[in-house]
């Protein structure tokens, strides 16, 4: 119930939102390369996001609060990498070709990239507003005494 | 011709034994104000340490809500304002009645 | 002191301690847009108010989260609709600013009650 652990959770929200934003950032930035540094070309990845409980009731604790059991933080569970097989091209004069001539291009998508990208953001900005509206509703409660 | 006058009692009032009766009225009295003010000083002793541990529990960050803490005080403050007026006018009161000529 | 806790005064405060839960519920729902297979959480503010101002002691008891229907569930499993929720912040917000002002005149009005012997 404490509306301070409210902040809490959508603090939380606010940095894997943050967090997957970067991630879609550098799979766009690198939807061409075809040479990293282990060799092959880029792997797209994308993150999992996890809710789980704020916070778990202790010994210490004999009423467990209404946040501690309703409200979940979110978290970044995992970032994991594509399975998709690369895009292959027949590029003969690329110097990453193989054998064949084919160039393997990582499997991104760009118009996919962007829809997530303005959704992390979308969501991003709802937190934020979230925060804002928790903060009033804190300051307001203080002028009970004033 | 009598020596006493029709009416009144032989040997004058017994006027110790009204006082005395109404003493303890006055008595009984006093004690009921002192009750009523003991039970009104333990409710606000009671309202203030509900007050003081929500408060206490809000800013050792244990989950308290901050308008049930508000509130508490609020409530606190209001009961000891009640007490004090309550006591002003007992104290005015008793001034007033020790003020009387007899 | 039961010339403070009125029936009002009950009534107001329990409607804060609602409002501040279903906050913590709008916060959470929001918070987890994107988290598969997260179903929206809400309670039942309505019944709650009428329980409470059917003068039913409620002190004890939390209100009942429950899983919200009519919503669409999208292909991870998520069902959290975004316009919802904003208006639902909104919504929490001005009830309990409304509640606290209410609040405040019956505590301004007990204080001037009591000063008014002077």
């Amino acid at each position: 119930m404490n509306l301070f652990r409210v902040l809490d959770i959508s603090g939380s929200a606010l940095l894997a939102e943050r967090l997957r934003a970067e991630v879609v950032s550098a799979n766009l930035a690198n939807a061409e390369t075809t040479r990293t540094d282990t060799g092959g070309p880029y792997q797209r990845m994308h993150v999992v996001f996890g809710a789980r409980p704020a916070a778990r009731p202790n010994f210490g604790m004999t009423l467990a609060s209404f946040a501690d059991l309703h409200a979940e933080d979110v978290r970044v569970v995992n970032v994991v990498a594509d399975q998709t097989p690369p895009v292959r091209r027949f590029e003969p004069g690329h110097p990453d070709a193989d054998g064949q001539g084919y160039v393997s291009y990582p499997a991104i998508n760009p118009a996919e990239e962007m829809v997530n990208l303005m959704g992390a953001a979308r969501a991003y900005e709802m937190n934020a507003a979230a925060i804002t509206s928790t903060k009033n509703m804190i300051q307001t409660a203080i002028t009970i005494l004033s | 011709m009598s020596n006493t006058i029709q009416g009144l009692p032989q040997g004058g009032w017994d006027i110790s034994s009204k006082a005395g009766s109404s003493q303890q009225q006055l008595g009984s009295g006093e004690s009921n104000f002192n009750d009523t003010l003991r039970n009104a000083m333990d409710q606000i002793g009671q309202l203030q340490g509900e007050a003081d541990s929500k408060v206490g529990q809000l800013l050792n960050g244990n989950g308290q809500d901050v308008h049930s803490a508000m509130i508490a005080v609020e409530k606190a403050n209001l009961a000891f304002e009640m007490m004090v007026q309550v006591r002003n006018k007992i104290v005015a009161a008793y001034q007033t009645v020790s003020g009387i000529p007899f | 002191m039961s010339w403070m806790n009125g029936p009002q005064m009950a009534l107001v405060e329990r409607f804060l301690d609602v409002s501040a839960m279903r906050q913590t519920l709008v916060s959470t729902n929001i918070a987890n847009v994107d988290t598969p297979g997260y179903h929206t959480r809400d309670l039942d503010f309505r019944g709650e108010l009428q329980r409470a101002m059917n003068g039913e002691d409620t002190s004890l008891t939390s209100p009942f989260v429950v899983p919200v229907r009519g919503l669409i569930a999208r292909p991870d499993g998520n069902n959290v609709n975004i316009d919802r929720e904003s208006m639902l912040l909104a919504e929490v917000q001005l009830q309990f600013k409304a509640a606290t002002a209410i609040l405040r005149a019956q505590f301004a009005q007990l204080s001037n009650a009591i000063k008014e012997g002077q």
